[in-house]
Order: structure tokens, then C-alpha cells, then sequence
């Protein structure tokens, strides 16, 4: 090969990752839209539909999360047009394949804002995505929900006044998990995140807390293998080699079952303590195999949940998609409710009104009634972890022993909010 | 740190080298003697990682994967012809650009094929149960499907050097990676040649799409990552070469493996230097030959 040539590959091989990101023109995961078959409805809604977009992560290692995200936010709707629609009109709903690519989500959701004219957007799995979407919802007053990405940034450095997070961000999260873990033993801690905004902020908030509850805990190991890995054999053997007691890891989804699945037979659980994003998608994905006795966290494992809807939204969303709702379908779900009950208090679709609506509304959610805080629009959700045992009567394995941390004892200080924003 | 941990981060770097070098193999091969570059090696690869997620689905798992290494080297020869004669056979001679753009349309379309057919779900396969548990190595725990996957590539390393240097299709394949018209010249039909070395190629490919099927999670972009990392591995070892790939192969897996125990933060920079280097010093790989006249 010559010169010309190899500069020829080289302009390919980057035209291939570059096609690689376009959206595709039709997303089979999304069977037809808001159908009229579930509402049967009793109230008729006249007037023109009011669109929302759901751009979400629906391929590759985060696609369990992604395809969860559209079954609740689906759910949602249909149960708001049944119900007479928002404001008295129906809600359409679009649903769009950020891929896990940043450049994508800026350009989706720029598509749904100037081109379907979307009146909300609901945000991705990514954080890194995430944290690209929000800045176009904010250049557009677009009110935008995430309720799967959870950077801390998006309600601090990134802030505006569209922004809503449902879920806890990774400081919640981090420090949430720390908390639940401080009483054990371990001294030797390992950490193994992916290598992007989420898994960087949210193990440094779990390292940060931890240390202060735990003066005498040492990191011995930190990797940092990248989102969509496919082989960590050589990531959990250096960990080991480093002699942790326990590791903290951050991998999720896909990744989570792939690394599950290559650390069993490396001895891996047998020989450390052992806690990561072991939520009903991930357990229910691994079956038999889920690894008995390590820790998982997570946002919303619906065994854990004790509120007046959980038991009601279980059985319906088990009558509509046969399976167990996870965290990422009521995180979604609860998003979509959360929009349609701000635009129902401020009567028209006006996002200033509709900000104003939210700031300190107290939500009735799926996880119970949480606060939406006006300095950064984090809800007040709480995070819960649990010991991951199988479960007979559910089929898969679900938590024992669960501690669930309310969202006000580890979000970020009013202060410390304020320092960070812009 | 001991030396045991050493030896079981050898062997990861091995297990990965391993499934490098039955990608590359292929990829390096179609090269040598069509001198294609083929961008499409990394679908037909991802398409035996799906076709082996199906055979495991109806086969199950105890021994699905097995019959998955056949069945899916089979799909993916089976595509490989369709490619060669539908495709490429119009394009030799010209253009690499041509043959650039030619390929790198059915990355587009087996893409989108694989979407259409599997959905874009991850999937996750059973190892078949003789090779699901671990053996010791030096008191720690070590894979068996690791070990199989070290062996497989040994053996298709053998089986290719056996093809070329005792077969008289391997004579005809290294004459046809050294020049291809005087082959003809001398009554070979480097047509069909053309075609049976791209069909062993892509049947390479989909064989290590199902070894990969049963290592971590099948699922789309699957091929675009399997390419960048084949084409670093030919780079380094000289396109055309299987001694090259498996030297370029071992020098990816054994760099990335002790890139994360000892400077995890600048494991995969080390796999680019290294192309780099071997780029700047020897731009046709280290056992390339030199570009033909």
C-alpha cells in the first residue's frame, strides 16, 4: 500500500465510525406511536396533538436501559390520552436512537425542536449525551427531562431552567452508595467505572464520600475500560493483581453482563466484595448466572419501592409488556407523568409557565411523592441498594437486606449547588 | 503483585491476541493476494456473532456454541461469495478507493441487515458446558473458554501454514500475493483462486464471530470495532502476512493486557503508538512485502 493509499484507509476508516453514528431513517424498537387501539378512551380529545420526543440510547451496550425508556414512556402516554390527553389535547410521541454518540443527540434533538416542533424532550441513557442534548434544549427554551443520564453537571455546571432530572445525578448516587457500604469492613477498594462523564463522576463521588466516612480506606486500583467494552478479562485480572477487598464499579447494562460473565470464572467474586449496577434488567438478563451476594444499586427496583402506585403500575405494565418493570421504564415513566402534570397546572404549553409550575412541585411519582428543588430542578428521589439473591417467586434474582438513602441527606448543599452553576 | 498475576495477564493478552489474529488472518490474507482492503471484514465477523446467538437459541446451550463455529463460518463463506462474485470481481485492477467505497456499502447494509433481522437489542450466548468453568493456573482461577479461544487460534494458524506451504492452493495463493499476472500466465484461473481466498477470509471472520459470541455480548458496532483493531494488527504485522498477523496480533493483545496492569490510563494509546512506530520504520508492517510495482 502505497502512501496515498494508506491516507485513503485512514480517511475510510473514519468515514466508517462517522456513517456509523447517522440515525437510521426508520428505528425498528419503536413500533408504531402513541397507538389509538390503547386508548379507549372515555373522554374525546380533540385538538392538535402535542408532540414529545424521547431520545434515548436503543442500540448496543446500553440498549436494555434504552428499550426500557420507551416502554414506560409509552405507557405514559397512553395512559394520558385515555385519560383525555394533556390539556385536553393527545400526546404524540416521538421516539429517536441517540446511539450513545453525543453528535447524534444534538442533532436529534435539534431535529425534534425545529423540525416536529416538539413541545418537551425526554432525555437519553448517556450522560454524555446527555450533557450535549441539554445545551440544545436550552438555546431553543425547550424544557428537557432526564431520567436515565444522571451527570451531576447537567443540574449544576450545565443548568438551565428546562432542565429537570428525575433521576438521583451521580453525586446522589455515588455518595448514596458509599453510605450503604461504610459499615463493612473493607479497607483495600478497587474501582472499575466506564470511561466517560457518568462513570468518572459518579465513582469520584462514591470515592469522595466514602473516604470521608472511612478515613482509613485505600484505592488501590482504578480502571476506566471504555462504554461498549467487550472483553474485560484483562481489566479484572489487573484489578485483582492489586489485592482489593472489595471493588466498586459503576459498569451497567450490557457491560455489567459482559464483565459479570468473564469475572465469574476468573474467581473474581469468590475472591472480592463486590458492588455495582445490579438493577432488575441487568439481573433479569443474567438469570441463573447473576452472582449471588455481591451488592447492587440502583434508582428504582420496583420490590424495593413502597408507595401507593408501585403495585398498581407493576400489574399494568406486566398486563401490557409480559415482563417486570425496571428502573429505566419507571424513571421514564414517571418523567412523562412529571411533564403532563407541569402543563396541566400552567394551562397552555408556555415553558416559562411551565418551569414555574415545576419549582418546588411536590410529584406524585411511581417512587413516591418527591420535591422538584428550584435551585437545580433535581427531584428528591431516593437511592436504594440492596444484596442480590435469586428469587423464586419473581424468576430472576432480585435484593435482600435493601437500604434506600432519601435524596435530601446526599444531594449536593444549596451552597455547594451555587458554586457550581453558572 | 506476583508473578502469577503476570502469567494470568499473559494469558488474557493471549486470549485476546488469539481472536485478533483468526480476524486478521482473513483480513491479511484477501489483501495479499487480491490486495483488497476489505472494510466488510468486520460485518461478515459480526454476522457469525449473530448467526452463532441463533444456532445457541435453537441448538441451546449446553452445546450450541460448537456447531455455532461451523454454522456461522459457513454463513459468513456463504456471504463472502456473494460479495466476491457479486461486488468485488468488478473492481479488481482499479481504484483501492473504488474497492473502499464497494465495501465499506455493505458495512451500511449488513448493518442495517443485522438490525433488521436480530434488533438492536445486545444479545448474550451460553458457552457450551465442557468450556464454561476454569482451570488453576498457578493458584488463581483462569477461563477454560480462554484457553479454548488460545488453542483455536493456534490451531487456524497451523491449519493456514499447512494451507500455504504444503498445498498446491497455498503455492498458488503466495504466487498470487507476489504476482498475480504471471500466475495466469501460467495457466492459473486466478478468478476462481480470487474467490476461494476471499470465501476462506469471510468464513475466518464469521468462525470469530462466534468465538466472540461466547467472550462477551453480541451486538451492533461489533464490526466497526473488530475492524479498527484487525487493520492495527495487519498494520503492524504487514498485510499479506500470516506470520506478520500473528506476531502483529500478539503484539496488540500482550501490549493491551499489560497496558492496563501497569498504565491503565494509557493502554490504548500504546496499541496507536505502537502502529505508529512500526508505521514510521517499517511503513509495509514487519513482515509486509513492499507495495507491488
Amino acid at each position: 500500500m502505497n502512501r496515498r493509499n494508506r491516507a485513503a484507509v485512514a480517511a475510510l476508516l473514519a468515514a466508517v465510525s462517522v456513517a456509523a453514528c447517522q440515525p437510521a431513517a426508520s428505528n425498528p424498537a419503536s413500533p408504531g406511536s402513541a397507538g389509538p387501539g390503547s386508548s379507549a378512551s372515555t373522554t374525546p380529545i380533540s385538538g392538535d396533538p402535542i408532540k414529545v420526543a424521547l431520545i434515548t440510547d436503543s442500540a448496543g451496550s446500553t440498549s436494555l436501559f434504552g428499550v426500557a425508556n420507551i416502554n414506560g414512556a409509552r405507557m405514559a402516554v397512553d395512559e394520558l390520552n385515555a385519560a383525555g390527553g394533556v390539556i385536553g389535547r393527545p400526546v404524540d410521541l416521538i421516539v429517536r436512537d441517540s446511539k450513545s454518540k453525543p453528535d447524534v443527540g444534538v442533532q436529534l434533538t435539534r431535529d425534534a425542536i425545529l423540525g416536529d416542533k416538539v413541545s418537551a424532550i425526554f432525555g437519553p441513557v448517556s450522560s454524555a449525551v446527555a450533557a450535549a442534548m441539554t445545551e440544545v434544549a436550552k438555546e431553543n427554551k425547550t424544557p428537557i427531562f432526564f431520567h436515565t443520564s444522571n451527570t451531576q453537571r447537567l443540574t449544576t455546571e450545565l443548568f438551565h431552567k428546562y432542565a429537570f432530572m428525575v433521576g438521583p445525578n451521580t453525586t446522589m448516587e455515588g455518595r448514596g452508595n458509599a453510605i450503604g457500604v461504610a459499615k463493612l469492613p473493607y479497607k483495600k477498594w478497587a474501582v472499575i467505572a466506564p470511561d466517560y462523564e457518568f462513570g468518572h463522576l459518579q465513582s469520584e463521588a462514591f470515592v469522595n464520600k466514602l473516604k470521608e466516612l472511612r478515613p482509613d480506606v485505600e484505592i488501590v486500583a482504578e480502571q476506566y475500560p471504555k462504554l461498549g467494552e467487550k472483553e474485560f478479562t484483562p481489566v479484572i485480572t489487573s484489578v485483582l493483581a492489586a489485592n482489593p477487598e472489595a471493588v466498586y464499579s459503576a459498569n451497567f447494562a450490557g457491560d455489567l453482563i459482559t464483565f459479570t460473565k468473564q469475572a465469574a470464572p476468573l474467581g473474581f467474586f469468590d475472591k472480592v466484595f463486590f458492588t455495582s449496577l445490579y438493577e432488575t434488567d441487568a439481573l433479569q438478563a443474567l438469570g441463573a448466572e447473576a452472582p449471588e451476594g455481591v451488592r447492587g444499586y440502583s434508582r428504582a427496583p420496583f420490590y424495593a419501592i413502597d408507595s401507593p402506585a408501585i403495585d398498581g403500575f407493576v400489574s399494568s405494565y406486566r398486563d401490557r409488556y409480559g415482563v417486570y418493570p425496571s428502573d429505566w421504564a419507571i424513571m421514564a415513566y414517571d418523567a412523562m407523568k412529571l411533564w403532563a402534570a407541569g402543563v396541566e397546572k400552567s394551562g397552555d404549553l408556555d415553558p416559562d409557565k411551565l418551569v414555574t409550575a415545576l419549582e418546588g412541585y411536590e410529584f406524585d411519582s411511581v417512587r413516591g411523592t418527591v420535591t422538584i428543588r428550584p435551585i437545580d430542578h433535581q427531584a428528591s428521589v431516593s437511592v436504594y441498594s440492596g444484596t442480590v439473591k435469586q428469587d423464586a417467586e419473581i424468576g430472576f434474582a432480585t435484593w435482600t437486606d435493601i437500604v434506600i438513602t432519601p435524596g435530601d441527606e446526599v444531594w449536593l448543599s444549596e451552597d455547594e449547588v451555587k458554586a457550581q452553576q453558572p | 503483585m506476583g508473578i502469577d498475576d503476570l502469567v494470568i495477564q499473559f494469558l488474557a493478552g493471549l486470549t485476546r491476541a488469539g481472536l485478533l489474529f483468526i480476524v486478521a488472518a482473513g483480513l491479511s490474507l484477501v489483501f495479499g493476494a487480491m490486495r483488497v482492503i476489505n472494510l466488510a471484514h468486520g460485518s461478515l465477523f459480526m454476522l457469525g456473532a449473530f448467526v452463532a446467538s441463533s444456532v445457541v437459541a435453537v441448538a441451546g446451550g449446553e452445546y450450541g456454541l460448537l456447531p455455532a463455529l461451523v454454522v456461522s463460518a459457513i454463513a459468513a463463506a456463504a456471504f463472502g461469495l456473494l460479495i466476491e462474485l457479486g461486488v468485488l470481481r468488478r473492481l479488481y485492477g482499479r481504484e483501492h478507493l473504488l474497492q473502499l467505497l464497494a465495501t465499506f456499502a455493505i458495512v451500511l447494509i449488513v448493518g442495517d441487515l443485522v438490525r433488521l433481522v436480530w434488533g438492536e437489542e445486545n444479545l448474550s450466548v451460553t458457552r457450551p458446558k465442557a468450556l464454561s468453568g476454569s482451570v488453576d493456573v498457578l493458584g488463581n482461577p483462569f477461563p477454560i473458554y480462554n484457553l479454548f479461544i488460545i488453542g483455536l487460534a493456534l490451531a487456524v494458524g497451523g491449519g493456514l501454514w499447512l494451507l500455504m506451504n504444503r498445498t498446491s492452493l497455498g503455492r498458488d495463493i503466495r504466487a498470487a500475493i507476489v504476482d498475480p499476472q504471471m500466475l495466469g500466465g501460467v495457466g492459473v484461473n486466478v478468478s476462481r483462486l480470487f474467490t476461494g481466498v476471499f470465501v476462506l477470509g469471510s468464513g475466518l471472520a464469521g468462525m470469530a464471530g462466534a468465538v466472540a459470541a461466547g467472550s462477551g455480548a453480541v451486538g451492533l458496532g461489533m464490526d466497526v470495532d473488530i475492524l479498527v483493531q484487525a487493520f492495527a494488527v495487519t498494520i503492524i504485522g504487514g498485510l499479506g502476512s500470516i506470520p506478520g498477523t500473528l506476531v502483529g496480533a500478539c503484539i496488540i493483545g500482550l501490549l493491551d493486557a499489560f497496558g492496563i496492569l501497569f498504565v491503565p490510563r494509557l493502554a490504548l494509546a500504546l496499541i496507536f503508538l505502537a502502529m505508529a512506530i512500526v508505521l514510521a520504520v517499517r511503513p509495509s508492517g514487519l513482515f509486509g512485502l513492499p507495495e507491488r510495482a
